[in-house]
């Protein structure tokens, strides 16, 4: 299985087991969960992002054949532009993670459309986290919204060869209109926020079987709740994790090369 | 043998297909027992007669799958008198404690009669709490409204709703009351949650519990099956505190 949301690094608000490189892969292990796509934590905070990017590449640098790395992009900062070069030219990375509440920006802000289309000019797909950890029981100095995706719907019509994955959606139909989504097969939703019994049917139900990725928001949460989760759906357990698979490898693949996002 | 002491079966008993449904994914896991309240209509502040639906409606769940559902008796303290009535109606019928959501503060001098009640009948009482940075509903206990009540009502058997929501809170605000036991149901598998309750409640006063419908039954397992347990320490969180708590044999 892949797991395409995973984060590394120091979670500001309580101490966390699976926040290192060799502690993550152990969970991974446990959980047979072949690669993850990591983002650093630090960049939910640090003024300059690009610094956690740093720190992050450094930190996987010998696991790289199963930490895929998403680093951030804040584009509302100036010059994103040369951070995004360095991250994939120097840096290795598979895609970028975007953290539009932490930075303050909504997604369809005149920078952060600028952004998407440098990633689909450059086939790098883009992850867009709605939340990273329930607002309710956020630290009362750093209460953050979770992410609108009211303007999906046109990102998806703007940026037609972008792979977007959204990540931490919770109560998918209040959130966003799934009509207005279309079929495209650019678009993904992972499980980590859905919850519910037989939450992943009810993802599939209203997304499509296409859309829908393993994501474990850990080391935040515990890997095996996503995992558990698989076990409520109606569909059979290995052909579930086959599709979960190839949805992620079709989210990772750059065009027309089939890689699942290898370096 | 899992007992989930925390769940919301809210599928009418005229629907067999999901509801047996349900009750086979929680077999997956091991659950046995649902310890279930809040029927179908599950209202923040019910009527008397939504609650007498409500409850009818678990009665019936209770009649159906004698070997699979416990019932909590759902009650609105608002209505007084009417409580202990439908309280009494309840037990008798087989029911093993009360269900208080969000229409009172469990410190209200409003709930005091019933917990009096539940005293005397020897059941326990499992109370919503929520500590919310973002706000709570005007009624909706915080951790320390439960502390208050079971500083208060010291014999009475408490249990504290989804460790308080902010668990880092909740199981502080009720750490040196030993007649309250914290179910872990709610809310995301947050790492830590498990181990923080172990050092600070003990074994003893933490039952697991799900918050299904509204929550898978693997999300919130996970909370306990990820941590290293020894297997008495994992035997009485998934199954002896609740069988205490909730007399099943």
């Amino acid at each position: 299985m892949i797991d395409v949301n995973a984060s590394l690094g120091r979670w500001p608000f309580r101490r966390l087991r699976y926040a290192t490189p060799p502690a993550m892969l152990r969970q991974m292990d446990q959980l047979a969960i072949e690669r993850a796509c990591v983002a650093p934590i630090e960049a939910l905070l640090y003024l300059d992002v690009q610094e956690a990017n740093r720190e992050m590449a450094r930190a996987i640098r010998r696991h790289r054949d199963r930490l895929l790395f998403f680093p951030s992009i804040n584009p509302a900062w100036p010059d994103w532009q040369t951070d995004l070069d360095e991250c994939i030219e120097k840096l290795g990375a598979t895609g970028v993670r975007l953290f539009p509440s932490y930075h303050n920006y909504r997604i369809n802000d005149r920078p952060c459309l600028e952004l998407l289309a440098e990633l689909e000019r450059r086939d790098l797909p883009v992850q867009i986290a709605t939340v990273v950890a329930d607002p309710r029981m956020h630290h009362p100095a750093v209460m953050v919204p979770a992410v609108r995706l009211d303007p999906l719907a046109d990102l998806l019509r703007l940026f037609p060869r972008l792979r977007f994955a959204i990540l931490n959606a919770t109560g998918i139909r209040e959130t966003v209109n799934p009509k207005t989504l279309g079929r495209t097969d650019n678009l993904f939703f992972d499980v980590a926020f859905a919850d519910g019994v037989a939450c992943v049917d009810d993802l599939i139900d209203v997304m499509g079987r296409g859309r829908v990725l393993l994501g474990t928001n850990a080391p935040m949460m515990i890997g095996l709740g996503a995992v558990y989760k698989l076990r409520e759906s109606r569909i059979e357990a290995g052909e579930l994790r086959r599709l979960l698979r190839e949805n992620a490898l079709r989210f990772l693949s750059r065009r027309g090369k089939g890689d699942g996002g290898r370096p | 043998m899992i007992i989930d002491i925390h769940c919301h079966i809210r599928t009418p008993i005229t629907e067999p297909r999901p509801l047996r449904r349900t009750l086979e994914i929680a077999s997956r896991f091991g659950i046995q027992w649902l310890a279930t309240s809040m029927g179908t209509t599950f209202r923040p502040t019910p009527t008397r007669d939504e609650i007498r639906r409500d409850n009818d409606h678990v009665l019936a769940l209770m009649r159906e799958y004698p070997d699979r559902v416990v019932g909590y008796c759902y009650l609105n303290p608002h209505h007084g008198e009417f409580c202990l009535k439908e309280l009494a109606r309840c037990v008798e019928a087989g029911m093993r404690g009360i269900k208080l959501w969000v229409a009172s503060l469990a410190d209200d001098p409003e709930v005091f009669p019933i917990v009096e009640r539940a005293i005397e009948l020897d059941v326990p009482l499992l109370q919503h709490a929520w500590k919310k940075t973002t706000g709570n509903m005007k009624h909706e206990s915080e951790p320390r409204h439960v502390a208050e009540l079971a500083r208060r009502y010291p014999q009475a058997r408490i249990i504290m709703a989804h460790a308080g929501g902010m668990w880092e809170y909740g199981i502080k605000a009720v750490r040196r009351y030993p007649n309250v036991t914290v179910d872990l149901s709610g809310g995301n598998p947050t790492d830590g949650l498990l181990e923080t309750a172990l050092r600070e409640l003990g074994p003893q006063r933490i039952a697991f519990g799900s918050d299904a419908d509204c929550r898978s039954f693997g999300s919130q397992l996970a909370k306990v099956d990820a941590a290293r347990l020894l297997p008495s320490v994992r035997q009485a969180i998934l199954r002896d505190n609740a069988r205490r708590l909730l007399r099943i044999e």
